[in-house]
């Protein structure tokens, strides 16, 4: 009885990394992604100046072009200095370091939010469901950046509120698409089967609904990681976001605005790169999530 | 061995009420069962079996509900429970097993945390026992190497694996009844055949009484103690295996009898039960079967009563048969 062979079991995830690595293009994203991610996080190591500790800035550094020297000979601007002689290239590392944290925490936040709204609602059903849903339409129904843009105005700015715009912005994504293929989910009869086996509620929804609407609500998550790093630098931009002594790239693309015409253009360029980079590469990521997640596209 | 519990249903009615009034698909079942007993329960789609099951287990839908009768399992109602309770009944005392094996089992979890799961949500157990269970149950449905099998994701295994599995999930927390909702009807008849012989056994070996639900007549012959013969939501015949096929009494339980198609009989027509079967909402007076039925006759307009032709065999028709069926087979 011993010796039949037994297919070779692997795990899904290994099976599912197999099939995203065989895109080179989705791997060149995740390397840029991740290098963007290490510089985030350890950017105080990497950068030669704190852009937000203002006795570390000199005035008269104002403005330097990209690989200029600073006044006192002590400091080598890589990618130019902006109005308040702030490092550019100290200035984007930390900025990426808001941006990044932001994405994710705000992302993080929406996801859970939604989901269990989203699952509530397809696993109650009736008047819960309609509730939810009629929500999350009246939501949807608003441009995203009116809605954050109204809320940051009552609550006024700080990192915290940023992210709680955010979330707000982005947890109905959430709910209808969980809701969606909770519903499908719900049709078929394994879920009869645990009921039948008397699984608790709870029990049913987390253990067995959730991870079968996993897949969609990771490619949507990757997608909005994208939208919320877009939407944070846009709301900075509109002068929305972090104080003026802790710039993000928005902010920072906002600053070097005025200087554009005048030929200084490092000051928004090099932010808006960074911006543009690390946007393509999450967004490289989560299409070939997609593809990887949704049988109907493999090969 | 533990004391099983009998289940004995009676006169349960299920009806659905929607807008467009009060649909009733059970009239007053009822049946009893006996430890270690198998019932089949036959008849065409729609006549009510599945829904029988779901019944008993407490799991309809609305706009259905029970809306009279008792479902006895060991001397408690079980529509006097709370929703809790009934929950504690589900997959501890009863159990379920369905028709698609391809189906049931959740694909995104290992075999051994969706039966691992299952004994928890009933008993406070160890995971190093509740493992050594999953091991136990896996050998007594004769799945090879359990242990390793059981880190396997339910599409790792072929169809009559995991209808095995489901009956091992069902087993798990060793019920006093398993409602089997058409279990073999999506497998091969090889596969099929060692369904029902480890089914047999087990229920033999733990004194679990099983509901067969089937509208194959040739799975259950060699199986049922029992025989209930469902059409549009009554019992019209009931009683011991060899009676209902033997001597089948009901003009209905003869016309299945007759479709089962025959190895030993090429070149014959096969027989057919002339018409399909009522829409519940639309049930003509009196017997249903009447309009499909050869010796229906002026009495039919009336509801036939329940006929007793000996202690344990009963049937409602008012034109009975009394000679013997001769099938080959």
């Amino acid at each position: 009885m011993n010796d039949i062979q037994l297919p070779e079991i692997v795990s899904p995830g290994k099976r599912l990394w197999r099939i995203f690595a065989s895109d080179w293009i989705a791997l060149l994203g995740l390397a840029v992604l991740s290098l963007l991610v290490l510089l985030a996080i350890f950017a105080p190591f990497v950068v030669p100046q704190n852009p937000y500790d203002l006795a570390q800035l000199n005035i008269l550094d104002g403005r330097l072009p990209p690989a200029s020297q600073s006044f006192d000979e002590k400091m080598f601007y890589l990618l130019g200095t902006d109005d308040q002689g702030r490092d550019i290239y100290s200035a984007i590392i930390f900025g990426m370091r808001i941006s990044l944290g932001v994405g994710l925490l705000s992302t993080l936040g929406a996801l859970l939010i939604g989901t269990t709204l989203g699952l509530s609602a397809a696993y109650l059903g009736k008047k819960a469901d309609s509730l939810i849903m009629r929500i999350v339409d009246i939501q949807l129904s608003f441009p995203a950046i009116l809605i954050a843009l109204i809320l940051l105005a009552v609550f006024g700015q700080g990192l915290g509120k940023i992210i709680v715009a955010l979330m707000t912005v982005q947890w109905a994504y959430y709910a209808r698409t969980v809701r969606s293929a909770a519903l499908v989910e719900m049709g078929k009869e394994y879920v009869e089967a645990a009921r039948c086996l008397g699984l608790g509620h709870l029990r049913i929804i987390f253990n067995h609904l959730l991870p079968n609407c996993i897949a969609p609500l990771i490619v949507v998550a990757a997608m909005q990681i994208a939208a919320a790093i877009a939407l944070e630098a846009t709301l900075s931009f509109l002068g929305l976001g972090l104080p003026i002594t802790e710039p993000s790239l928005g902010l920072l693309i906002s600053n070097g605005y005025s200087y554009l015409m005048s030929g200084k253009y490092w000051i928004s360029f090099y932010p808006g790169l960074a911006l543009l980079v690390m946007i393509v590469s999450i967004n490289l990521v989560a299409d070939r999530l997609r593809d990887t997640l949704n049988p109907r596209l493999q090969k | 061995m533990n004391e099983k519990a009998h289940l004995k249903v009676e006169n349960l009615v299920t009806e659905f009420v929607t807008s467009k009034g009060c649909v009733r698909a059970l009239d007053e079942i009822s049946f009893e069962l006996q430890p270690g007993e198998i019932m089949g329960l036959v008849g065409e789609s729609g006549s009510g079996k599945s829904l029988t099951g779901f019944s008993i287990m407490g799991l309809l839908d609305p706009p259905g509900r029970v809306s009279s009768g008792k479902i006895m399992l060991g001397g408690r109602d079980l529509r006097q429970l709370s929703a809790e309770q009934l929950r504690h009944m589900r997959g501890n005392r009863m159990a379920m097993i369905f028709q698609d094996p391809m189906m049931t089992l959740n694909p995104v979890m290992k075999i051994a945390d969706q039966m691992i799961e299952t004994i928890k949500a009933h008993r406070p157990v160890s995971p190093s026992q509740a493992f050594e269970e999953c091991i136990q149950a896996l050998s007594a449905v004769g799945i090879a190497s359990p242990e390793e099998r059981l880190k396997a994701y339910p599409h790792q295994f072929s169809g009559g694996m995991r209808q095995r599995v489901a009956i091992a999930i069902a087993l798990l927390n060793k019920p006093d009844v398993i409602i089997a909702d058409e279990p073999t009807t999506a497998l091969d008849v090889t596969i099929q055949g060692q369904i029902l012989s480890v089914i047999q056994n087990i229920c033999r070996q733990t004194g679990t009484a099983v509901i067969w639900i089937t509208h194959d007549l040739s799975v259950i012959s060699g199986l049922a103690d029992h025989i209930s013969v469902m059409y549009a939501g009554r019992i019209v015949e009931q009683g011991p295996s060899s009676k209902v096929l033997g001597h089948p009494a009901h003009p209905y339980t003869r016309g299945l009898i007759r479709s089962v198609p025959s190895a030993n009989e090429p070149n014959k027509m096969l027989y057919q039960i002339p018409g399909i079967t009522p829409s519940l909402a639309h049930l003509p007076d009196g017997c249903a079967f009447r309009p499909r039925c050869e010796r229906s006759s002026e009495g039919c307009f009336k509801k036939p009563p329940i006929n007793k032709l000996s202690a344990d065999h009963q049937m409602s028709c008012i034109h009975p048969y009394s000679e013997r069926l001769e099938v080959a087979s």
